[in-house]
């Protein structure tokens, strides 16, 4: 039994589900943003502050936020624990990434929600 | 053309600070020998080299190294598998310590092959005679069981080269399996907890690495998909 | 039963379970690796300073693995990437003119569409291999045979959707 502090779920299964539903979520919210824009090629801003405006669009696109950041904390756990041995310099490399994330969905929630 | 272009991987700890490489010709006189052929006929131009041996004929595990790049049991893999362009590099098992030449310390992956308790653990009263399996409960132990521990799938895994003292790598995990999927065995719930931390099973990346390099054609990769799956299904 | 109990706490020993100095010593070279040294060092044998073969190099990878280690690439660069898009995001919603600017950009910008097209590339990328990865997950293509035909074709489609978000976008 290898015990760890760090990683985000409460056991191996719970890291590896965490990243599969993030996955699938993140896939979904892809394949539509590109294919909105795909098939909007001469969008303006009405129509596209138009879709942001639906509540169903802002629960979506929150919802994809939130996975970026589950996704991208498991995924660089992981990379960060095969490639930097040096606890100290791993520990200030992954408080980066959990602020980063952190400031992106912050960033996010404020221009969905636009102030 | 038949003298061969060989390189081998030297370090002797009590002459070398560092590892190097030493060029040998050798005449297989057009022979499609074994590679371990050919270090016996190293030897006799050089006697210091050392490496492991035993059976020569694939089932102690003991001659596995890096042959161009892949590896390999010496005694089983014949020169027109690996030899290019008239040259072959000898080296040893990647990722675990070298003690001389292209002897590797195994004991990280003996390690880690105790961890996972490689013995048949029933609690019930032995009965009076052998415990009784039906043929299609031991149809599941194949390809599992037959694993000779000759470490070239850990040794040629990434996820083991970054953390040999936390992954249990391949032929752990595919031993571990063969003990989860064996009917007699009682003890399944206690080997899945031992598992479910995120470093022992799922460092898998599925790289398959491993698949690629055993010598009698095991499935690592398969047995930690299952063992993730019944893991899963322990826990959701 | 003693035997097992025996074994069982060896297994549990975190003295002998910790090689870290293995990867925390740096090997010493007296010489340039690879040229043998012809002074014999008075160090004693320490199992701490054994070498370890290493060197990517001379290790065959094959598609597989290539594929796999791309995933990581991709992986890191979309997170990276992450900066532009909500970058994008917060203006093209902000005003009109802010999604001008946006559009602008896609439209003309070189620096704007080379790093569009690259996060296009990687997401596509990442997005085939990462479908694989599920579809490994249900138990198909773990074989041989299978994960090289996977492999083989996580970078014909991934091939594909780049060229048509390079035309998308240039």
């Amino acid at each position: 039994m290898v015990i760890n502090i760090l990683n985000p779920g409460r056991n191996g299964v719970a890291d590896w589900m965490i990243q599969r539903a993030s996955a699938v979520i993140l896939g979904l919210y892809s394949i539509f943003m590109v294919a909105y824009l795909l098939f909007n090629p001469d969008l303006d801003y009405a129509a596209w502050s138009g879709l942001f405006s639906h509540i169903w669009m802002k629960v979506f696109t929150l919802l994809a936020l939130l996975s970026v950041a589950a996704h991208a904390w498991v995924g660089l756990w992981i990379v960060a624990t095969d490639y930097i041995k040096p606890a100290a310099i791993r520990f200030g490399a992954l408080l980066f990434v959990i602020l980063a994330l952190f400031v992106f969905v912050v960033w996010g929630v404020q221009v969905i929600w636009g102030v | 053309m038949s003298t061969l272009q060989v390189s081998v991987y030297r370090y002797n700890p009590e002459n070398d600070d560092a590892p190097w490489m030493q060029d040998f010709q050798i005449d297989t006189q057009g022979r499609d020998l074994m590679v371990l052929n050919v270090l016996q006929m190293i030897k006799e131009q050089d006697s210091s080299l050392v490496y492991r041996a035993s059976c020569r004929e694939g089932v102690c595990g003991s001659d596995g190294m890096n042959m161009n790049g892949k590896n390999g049991l010496s005694c089983v893999t014949p020169l027109s598998e690996v030899v290019k362009n008239n040259r072959l590099v000898l080296r040893p098992l990647p990722g675990l310590p070298v003690i001389r030449d292209l002897i590797i310390d195994m004991s990280l992956f003996y390690k880690q092959y105790e961890r996972i308790q490689p013995y048949l653990q029933n609690d019930e009263r032995p009965p009076s005679i052998e415990r009784l399996q039906s043929p299609e409960d031991r149809d599941k132990l194949d390809g599992l069981y037959e694993c000779i521990l000759c470490a070239c799938c850990s040794t040629s895994c990434p996820s083991f080269w970054w953390n040999p003292d936390k992954f249990v790598g391949p032929a752990g995990l595919l031993q571990a399996y063969r003990f989860l999927a064996d009917s007699r065995d009682t003890h399944t719930q206690e080997r899945l907890s031992e598992l479910d931390d995120p470093f022992s099973v799922f460092r898998c990346r599925g790289i398959m690495n491993c698949v690629n390099v055993c010598p009698k054609g095991l499935n690592p990769t398969r047995a930690i998909g299952k063992i993730r799956e019944m893991l899963v299904r322990n826990t959701a | 039963m003693a035997a097992r109990r025996a074994i069982h706490r060896l297994s549990r020993r975190p003295d002998l379970m910790i090689i870290e100095s293995y990867q925390k010593l740096p090997v010493v070279y007296s010489c340039g690796p690879g040229e043998k040294s012809a002074v014999k060092s008075q160090r004693p044998l320490s199992t701490a300073k054994r070498p370890v073969n290493l060197d990517l190099s001379s290790i065959q990878f094959p598609l597989p693995a290539l594929v796999s280690i791309s995933h990581r690439v991709s992986g890191i660069m979309l997170f990276i990437g992450l900066i532009f898009l909500m970058w994008a995001f917060q203006v093209s919603l902000s005003s009109p003119a802010g999604f001008n600017t946006v559009r602008e950009a896609m439209a003309h910008g070189f620096f704007a569409r080379l790093v569009l097209w690259g996060l296009l590339s990687a997401l596509g990328f990442h997005f085939v291999a990462g479908v694989r990865h599920l579809i490994m997950d249900m138990g198909h293509g773990e074989t041989l045979e299978g994960g090289q035909r996977g492999a083989q074709l996580t970078i014909i489609i991934s091939a594909l959707l780049v060229v048509m978000a390079g035309v998308w976008v240039w």
